[in-house]
């Protein structure tokens, strides 16, 4: 079993309730269950061959945000999120698959997406002018990322930054496939075909730079691709939209000429702040607005709370995510922002649901979003 | 269906109609996790195979009157009820030996009110302590309750087994910060103690709840003493020779009559292992470390008087640094690895006593127990002073137990047997700050002798079901 490996961490975590205070799903159910303790005293019972996968032990194991605050809350960073994307792909690999997960596994087979969403004509009229107009190579290739599909708003306005800079830029001819919601869900050999398929595009398009505005995306680029034996060219350098617009607003190639009179916090998405260290280009980003009045969240950075949209929580337990997502509403309504921005199409999705679903007036956006109001 | 299943599913039903669909479970998954908490015995007993008594249900109320309504359900059907908060104990004392009903009650974690006027807060007794913490330091409060346990456990079970945090040497233990609390009995009857903490009407209704555990209700809110942050809060280290020239430093600063917020003196082999690992300070004999707060001309003035107290008896000023490395690292002791944890067993025998005790308590555990259990050592540091006396914090471990279950246990048993009977014989209590559960139950008719009497006249007359986590804190089951 691939837990084996993290055996220390079981080991260590199974008895210990000290990161208790932070955890995301734990703070929300209070399921003893759902802490990192718990978690790993189940894959303990497991490991010492008391218990073996069942139908509960799975829902635990998937009642996961994956968000890592444990393990920077750790003094020892213990990798419970590591330990847990390992128990999910050996619960794929024993064929006890919960529904819920096994449906967006087939979503993505059928449909290339794990929203079970066709390309409709709208999504293809705006891909099609841009691929057509741009032609196969440039310098700039902008891959978009499951989410952003089914979101166009937020794939709309990167187009429009690009174009309003007047960059060289393409987009993949082929649906951009993610593999990081594939690989946090235990499909570890679904994810491999598909990183290595998208590799195989990426590098064929022979571009300078690989620019997404997918937070996830760009964690798997860095962190799983390498992993699954997916190689991407060397020669590409990839960043994140955030980043890529910070450059160019440090080489006076962006600037904005309308002013956005209100105060803005940022949402750390913890693929993008935790996992990868990206913390202040979005801010950077934000405070060059002219008119936003910056509010920072008092949960940030390498410590910010989790909107619950991540380790596939969104989808297989929406109503955990929803409350973890009405954290996020509540903390910046109470730093007294008028707008929530974030740098995930998932985490816009999972908190700019829950703005629907309190009515608040909150406002939410991708940060290409909140750009584009300053063109 | 069995007789046995039809009750099952019934109960389960009832306690559904209370709580909800969302907030009960009887899966084997949750009832694995809720048969642990901090206590050796069900940690080794999971570590070798063997499952721990488990629960019944676990519900999770999300008002007093939920509560209420459990606990009048289990009544009716005399079934055993055990209040969980973070299971951060280390003495059993939430674990579910005989099965029933877990109430667990961290979605009872909202702070009702905070009085700036008169600089208390009143909170559900769900939320976890540093929640609460962070809380009041966004007012520019603070409990001033520090123990490592805050990250995980609840209030609720701060009072439950009458914790003390690192600052206990002047904000108190948790009994000292109480103002008031509400109460559910195990009847399910809903009280509220006096308003107030100080009045002659009577015996003092919050001191008889605070320490019982779970064993004669549930406190499901309380008002609590808030502090303004202070201005100034300093922290030095000292170096002594020997544990003895420490504990007369300390002794005496606390008899001078100063308040220091912190004092802590940890014996050679700690201060040889444990301080040099977790600290990085690496010297031969004792670490001390104590800190005041407050008005920054009262700190300078206690600061310089405990300086001369420790100089006098030859310690060694490491100055701020070494003391505020201790502050800013205090709870990293109880993060894997530096705690310990199995496969080591190991024991904490926090007693107090009068100062004219103390160090031979200590001497005469550490005796004794290496003495008779030669595959054991024992440490120990000294914290919360008080004017009359402290406590030590003494630990025994083993680092390589027996293997098989029923060894260990003969073991650890053995070991605490001995410790308890000598810390009693030589006027110790038998437990400072971390309660007494099913860890020290038989050894409470010993402590109070006739005395215990009382309690359990009182137990039997509030609890006459003895529904209410039997087996806990000396009264049978």
């Amino acid at each position: 079993m691939l837990i084996e490996k993290y055996r220390k961490t079981i080991e260590a975590c199974r008895f210990c309730p000290m990161c208790k205070v932070v955890c995301t799903v734990g703070n929300i159910t209070k399921n003893e269950a759902n802490y990192p303790r718990g978690k790993a005293l189940i894959l303990f019972t497991i490991l010492k061959k008391m218990r073996e996968f069942d139908e509960d032990i799975v829902e635990r194991i998937y009642q996961c945000a994956i968000c890592g605050l444990c393990k920077d809350w750790c003094i020892s960073d213990y990798d419970i999120p590591e330990l847990i994307m390992a128990a999910r792909a050996d619960i794929v690999n024993s064929g006890k698959i919960p529904s819920r997960v096994l449906k967006i596994y087939e979503n993505i087979r059928k449909t290339e997406n794990p929203y079970a969403m066709v390309n409709d004509e709208k999504i293809s009229a705006v891909l099609d002018k841009e691929i057509r107009e741009t032609g196969k190579r440039a310098k700039i290739l902008y891959f978009i990322g499951d989410t952003a599909f089914s979101h166009p708003e937020i794939f709309e306005a990167t187009i429009k930054i690009f174009n309003y800079t007047g960059i060289d830029f393409t987009i993949l001819p082929k649906k951009n496939r993610g593999v990081e919601l594939l690989y946090q869900l235990g499909f570890r050999k679904e994810a491999k075909r598909l990183a290595k398929e998208n590799a195989e595009v990426i590098n064929e398009a022979d571009a300078e730079v690989l620019v997404t505005s997918d937070a996830d995306e760009y964690l798997a680029f860095k962190r799983e691709y390498p992993r699954l034996g997916a190689s991407l060219n060397p020669d590409i350098k990839i960043m994140h939209i955030t980043e890529y617009i910070n450059l160019l607003l440090q080489k006076n190639k962006l600037s904005f000429s309308r002013k956005i009179n209100k105060s803005v916090t940022y949402h750390d998405p913890s693929s993008l702040g935790r996992y990868l260290g990206i913390h202040e280009p979005p801010r950077e980003v934000i405070k060059a607005i002219p008119g936003i009045e910056f509010k920072g969240m008092k949960w940030n950075r390498s410590r910010a709370r989790s909107c619950g949209a991540s380790g596939g929580l969104l989808f297989t337990n929406p109503e955990i995510a929803a409350k973890a997502a009405e954290n996020i509403i509540d903390e910046a309504t109470e730093i007294g922002a008028e707008i929530v921005v974030t740098a995930s199409p998932l985490c816009r999705q999972s908190v700019g649901d829950c703005k629907k679903l309190r009515n608040s007036s909150i406002e939410v956006y991708d940060i290409a979003e909140l750009i584009v109001k300053a063109f | 269906m069995d007789k046995k299943n039809h009750q099952h599913e019934t109960i389960y039903r009832e306690l559904e109609n209370i709580v909800g669909s969302q907030d009960i479970t009887d899966k084997k998954v949750d009832k694995i996790v809720y048969s642990v908490d901090y206590f050796w015995i069900p940690e080794m007993l999971i570590d070798r195979g063997c499952n721990p008594p488990m629960a019944d249900y676990i519900v999770y109320p999300e008002t007093t009157e939920e509560v209420s309504r459990i606990i009048q359900l289990a009544n009716t059907y005399k079934i055993p009820v055990t209040a969980w908060g973070g299971g951060s104990g280390s003495q059993g004392g939430a674990l579910p030996i005989d099965g029933g009903i877990i109430i667990d009650i961290k979605k009872l974690d909202k702070i009702l009110k905070t009085d700036e006027k008169s600089l208390i807060v009143n909170t559900q007794s769900g939320i976890i302590a540093q929640n609460l913490e962070w809380k009041l330091n966004e007012r520019g409060y603070t409990m001033g309750h520090f123990p490592a346990s805050i990250f995980c456990a609840t209030i609720g079970g701060f009072l439950a087994h009458r914790g003390s945090g690192v600052l206990s040497t002047k904000y108190g233990k948790i009994e000292d910060m109480i103002i008031e609390m509400e109460v559910v009995l195990p009847t399910g009857e809903i009280i509220r103690t006096a308003p107030v903490p100080r009045h002659a009407a009577g015996p003092d209704l919050n001191q008889l709840f605070i320490g019982s555990e779970g064993t004669l209700g549930i406190i499901t809110k309380a008002t609590f003493k808030i502090h303004p942050i202070p201005e100034e809060r300093r922290f030095r280290a000292f170096i002594f020779k020997n544990l003895h020239s420490g504990y007369e430093a300390g002794r005496k600063i606390m008899t001078s009559r100063l308040r220091p917020c912190t004092i802590r003196l940890y014996d050679e082999v700690e201060t040889k292992r444990l301080v040099k690992r977790v600290l990085g300070i690496d010297r031969e004999g004792v670490y001390m470390v104590f800190g005041f707060d407050g008005d920054k001309q009262m700190v300078d003035l206690e600061e310089r008087t405990a300086i001369k107290i420790c100089q006098n008896g030859g310690g060694e000023d490491l100055g701020r640094k070494g003391g505020e490395h201790w502050w800013e690292h205090k709870y990293d002791f109880f993060f894997p690895p530096y705690m310990f944890w199995i496969p080591q067993m190991y024991g904490t025998m926090d007693t107090v006593a009068t100062y004219d005790k103390m160090e031979k308590i200590f001497e005469e555990l550490k005796k004794v127990i290496e003495k008779t259990y030669p595959q054991a050592y024992v440490i120990a540091h000294f914290s919360h002073w008080y004017e009359w006396g402290c406590m030590g914090y003494v630990r025994f471990i083993v680092d390589g137990p027996p293997q098989h279950p029923q060894e260990a246990r003969k073991l650890h048993d053995g070991i605490w047997d001995t410790g308890i009977n000598t810390i009693l014989a030589n006027g110790g209590m038998v437990n400072e700050h971390h309660g007494i559960g099913i860890k020290l139950a038989r050894f409470m008719k010993k402590q109070y002798g006739p005395a215990f009497t009382v309690m359990e006249k009182i137990k039997q007359a509030l609890d006459p079901n003895n529904i209410m986590n039997p087996k806990k804190l000396g009264f049978g089951g």
